[in-house]
């Protein structure tokens, strides 16, 4: 179940930590007693660097910069955020942020997709009335919303907002069903 | 003479599956009927080879036939007969086997069970998954094999490694295969709705049903790993974040993804192309968890392997299957038409926005996973990623998820309305405010359990609100209610049982928190408190097992001056292998648990003993079997069970029934 690192680690954990009150943490006990047993007999003639740095009134900061100076990074087990691990810490965010960005663009599509293919004859001349019922006829040419092709989906995006869009969509849905 | 029919049945199984990868393809190209037939009797015999060859195995090792490296290396002629069989899968060869096995299990239940779908689909996805049976079966015969002789037995073998002869073992790598490899058939249905270019409905219908399966066996693996772990590791944790796990994670992830959007490419035609991707994702994490493990990429009790020729076979085998599906994709992914249209508030966005975080938890796992591994082969420093990387990513993503549950079940499809949603569950919301106040004034303890059990209690709550309605909306009467129960189609009551065992599983993560240990030397005789018990270490006994001298700390636990239950806990010597493994003492109280764990037991009976009272901490793996239990109710459902439809109307046809 442990890796080997993660086990030479803790055993590392255990050498620097065998007086405090709390020294030896559930989930630093290794899963071999015997090995247990010798990680134990170690410590027990190690100094105990994290003791002698908080008895000496170091702060948290200080002690694990000075731990980082001796062993390097490989000591934390939370890595710091540096030019190494940006990408780590920042892969969520930025997976969020892609995931968030393809599904934006794919909802466009579909909606100028929709409106350009699935729209009858009818739909369009309820999208028409629709339209002219929002007033938007006067500053929109009649010649650019003739509802074929893309070209002019996109004129007709341009000049609606997404929410207008929105509601027509949903408008000529609930006719479909009904 | 078994073991090599055993052997000579793999080399059977390997050419089959050669055959049965190209004919299919080529029927379904040119429409021949008769070679896209051969599909299906291909998979049944491929799967009776693998079978029988996993049988010899078995057999070898039940009667310890130590001429085999195998079982010299793994069994012992006094390993109960329990751990004989399951030693066989209990090894780097053996668990091979039991891989291939499941995969050519998965391609015979598609040839016996969806007679009805479209023949070139069905064809197609035999055929795909003949390409990974062929594959894995090329591995094992050239770099694992499991029946390798030797010149000379010897009289005795090694045994088998004492931390896997627990009943654990028995149960958790099948169930784990079966999800983990069960995913191959969603790859296969992927990949073969690519190959036709079929994309539509009738994907979605026959690929809901298998990645069900999949996901409800993933879910039970790793639970059981994760109790197997609690218990045997002997310091009370069940989740280490090891990399490991985080193999098991990521396909769960992905398939608890892929559940929810075929429901929307089912339903609404919409998300086609998600689909797909998610299809083929949720195996190639199975692979790259299969390589994790099996490569020897990382050292841990289950990578056996340590041979390079092993690792770089499979991560041959990961990238041409992983590569060349998505180059499939990226080459017939343009083409799909667009599906069903929804406003972002509906079910539909619901579920995609349940994909976008599920997605996004997969990939912070595998990052963690996998960086320090990239790190060192890039610049050869050295990095950990340890558990409080994965608390302060991981969690911050799921907690936005629960809140969102039991949204996205109230949402209708196409069109929503937030508000009115939430009016629906501001009982569960204002439940789980005062479940939280009362919580924090009895019990105190740390904000994060508190917080966490308030979030699981509304996920509880919320999940029933849907069914709540449906069933006692409007006059309550029990005939009314159990007509309207009756009328339900059970995959309702399949996602609220499920999100609802998910809260179950947080709230008994939470109650961590309230836990109590104590580390301490006892002597027989000796009193401890814990939590609400007392424990009173009698003495230490020493026993013997079949292959194993224990020494057993017995314990009596009382609770308020009466005696609750007795306890053993102990430290096992296993001498064929000169290894110890400490054996804890666990007694389930209510939903909470007492354990302990003992080790150095001095001549005078004096031992290290480690103590906990886990309050609440059996519902982490009870809001498991809870999970599972909902997936089984869906995949009882009418509609996942593919092909009846189908068959009635066929059926009904030549006679139409007279109104009434």
């Amino acid at each position: 179940m442990m890796m080997a690192a993660r086990g030479i680690f803790l055993a590392c954990l255990l050498f620097l930590a065998p007086f405090t009150a709390r020294a030896v943490q559930p989930d630093e006990i290794m899963a071999d007693p015997r090995l247990e047993a010798r990680a134990r007999a170690l410590s027990a003639e190690l100094r105990c660097m994290v003791c002698e740095r908080l008895q000496a009134g170091d702060s948290d900061d200080q002690i694990r910069a000075f731990l980082v100076r001796r062993y390097g990074d490989f000591i934390l087990l939370r890595p710091p955020f540096t030019l190494e691990t940006w990408l780590l810490w920042g892969a969520p965010f930025l997976v969020l942020l892609a995931g968030g960005c393809i599904i934006l663009i794919a909802r466009r599509r579909q909606q100028s997709f929709a409106l350009a293919n699935f729209l009858s004859e009818a739909e369009r001349a309820k999208l028409d009335s629709l339209l002219a019922r929002m007033d938007l006829e006067a500053a929109a040419p009649a010649a650019n919303l003739c509802w074929k092709g893309s070209d002019s989906v996109r004129a007709f995006r341009l000049r609606l907002s997404k929410h207008e869009i929105h509601l027509f969509e949903m408008e000529i849905l609930h006719d479909r069903k009904t | 003479m078994i073991v090599e029919t055993g052997h000579y049945a793999l080399v059977l199984a390997l050419a089959l599956a050669l055959a049965n990868s190209i004919l299919p393809v080529w029927g379904s190209t040119t429409a021949d009927r008769r070679l896209m037939a051969v599909a299906p009797p291909a998979a049944l015999t491929g799967f009776c080879l693998v079978a029988y060859a996993y049988v010899a195995l078995t057999v070898a090792h039940v009667v310890s036939d130590f001429s085999l490296v195998n079982v010299v290396e793994n069994s012992h002629s006094a390993k109960p007969l329990i751990y004989k069989i399951t030693g066989v899968w209990g090894n780097h060869e053996g668990s091979m086997l039991l891989w291939v096995l499941v995969l050519s299990l998965f391609a015979a239940a598609v040839a016996l069970f969806s007679r009805s779908m479209p023949e070139d689909l069905r064809a197609n996805v035999l055929a795909v998954q003949s390409w990974i049976a062929a594959a894995f079966l090329l591995f094992i015969l050239l770099t694992s094999n499991p029946f390798a002789r030797l010149a000379e037995a010897p009289a005795e073998g090694n045994d088998l490694n004492p931390l896997l002869q627990d009943p654990g073992l028995a149960i958790h790598p099948p169930l784990l295969y079966l999800g983990y490899v069960g995913l191959s058939i969603t790859y296969s249905f992927a990949a073969a709705a690519l190959i036709s270019g079929r994309i539509d409905t009738v994907f979605a219908r026959f690929v809901r049903p298998w990645t069900l399966i999949a996901w409800i066996s993933l879910t039970l693996g790793i639970a059981m790993g994760s109790y197997w772990a609690y218990y045997t590791l002997g310091w009370g944790g069940f989740w280490f974040w090891d990399p490991v796990e985080n193999a098991s994670l990521m396909p769960w992830l992905a398939a608890t993804a892929l559940l929810h959007c075929t429901a929307v490419m089912e339903k609404r035609e919409a998300l086609k192309i998600w689909t797909i991707f998610l299809a083929i994702l949720a195996f190639s994490l199975s692979l790259v968890g299969t390589f994790l493990v099996r490569s020897g990429v990382l050292t841990s009790v289950h990578s056996f392997a340590s041979d390079p020729m092993r690792g770089v076979f499979i991560l041959l085998i990961l990238v041409i299957f992983i590569g060349g599906s998505f180059a499939l994709f990226a080459l017939r992914a343009g083409g799909l038409k667009q599906g069903g249209l929804f406003a972002p508030v509906s079910r539909e966005g619901a579920i995609v926005l349940n994909n976008l975080i599920l997605t996004t938890c997969c990939a912070t796992v595998f990052t963690g996973t996998l960086y320090p591994l990239a790190l060192e082969a890039v610049t050869g420093e050295k990095l950990s990623v340890g558990a409080p990387f994965f608390n302060l990513t991981f969690v911050p993503l799921f907690i936005p998820l629960f809140i969102l549950m039991p949204f996205g079940q109230l949402l209708p499809w196409k069109r929503g309305d937030v508000l009115g949603v939430a009016q629906r569950l501001a009982a569960a919301f204002g439940a789980a405010l005062i479940f939280m106040a009362v919580l924090a004034a009895w019990r105190g303890g740390p904000a994060v359990s508190v917080i966490l059990s308030g979030v699981a209690f509304y996920v509880i709550a919320g999940s029933f609100v849907d069914l709540g309605r449906r069933l006692f909306g409007g006059g309550i009467s029990a005939g009314i209610v159990s007509q309207r129960a009756r009328g339900l189609p059970r995959h309702t009551f399949g996602t609220a049982f499920a999100h609802a065992g998910l809260g179950v599983t947080l709230l008994g993560l939470a109650a961590t928190g309230w836990g109590v240990e104590k580390i301490t030397a006892l002597k027989p005789g000796d009193r401890v408190e814990i939590g609400p018990y007392e424990l009173s270490f009698e003495s230490v006994v020493p026993r013997n097992g079949p292959n194993y001298s224990e020494l057993v700390g017995r314990t009596v636990i009382r609770a308020k001056g009466a005696v609750a239950t007795t306890i053993e806990p102990a430290t096992r010597f296993y001498p064929a292998r000169g290894m110890n493994r400490s054996e804890a003492g666990i007694a389930t109280l209510g939903l909470g648990q007492v354990y302990m764990s003992i080790a150095d037991v001095a001549p005078n009976g004096v031992v290290n003993a480690r103590i906990y009272w886990k309050p609440l901490v059996a519902l982490i793996w009870i809001g498991a079997l809870i999970m599972a239990f909902g997936g089984c109710l869906s995949l009882s459902d009418r509609s996942f069970r593919v092909g009846i439809a189908r068959r009635a109307r066929k059926a009904q046809a030549p006679s139409p029934q007279p109104a009434e």
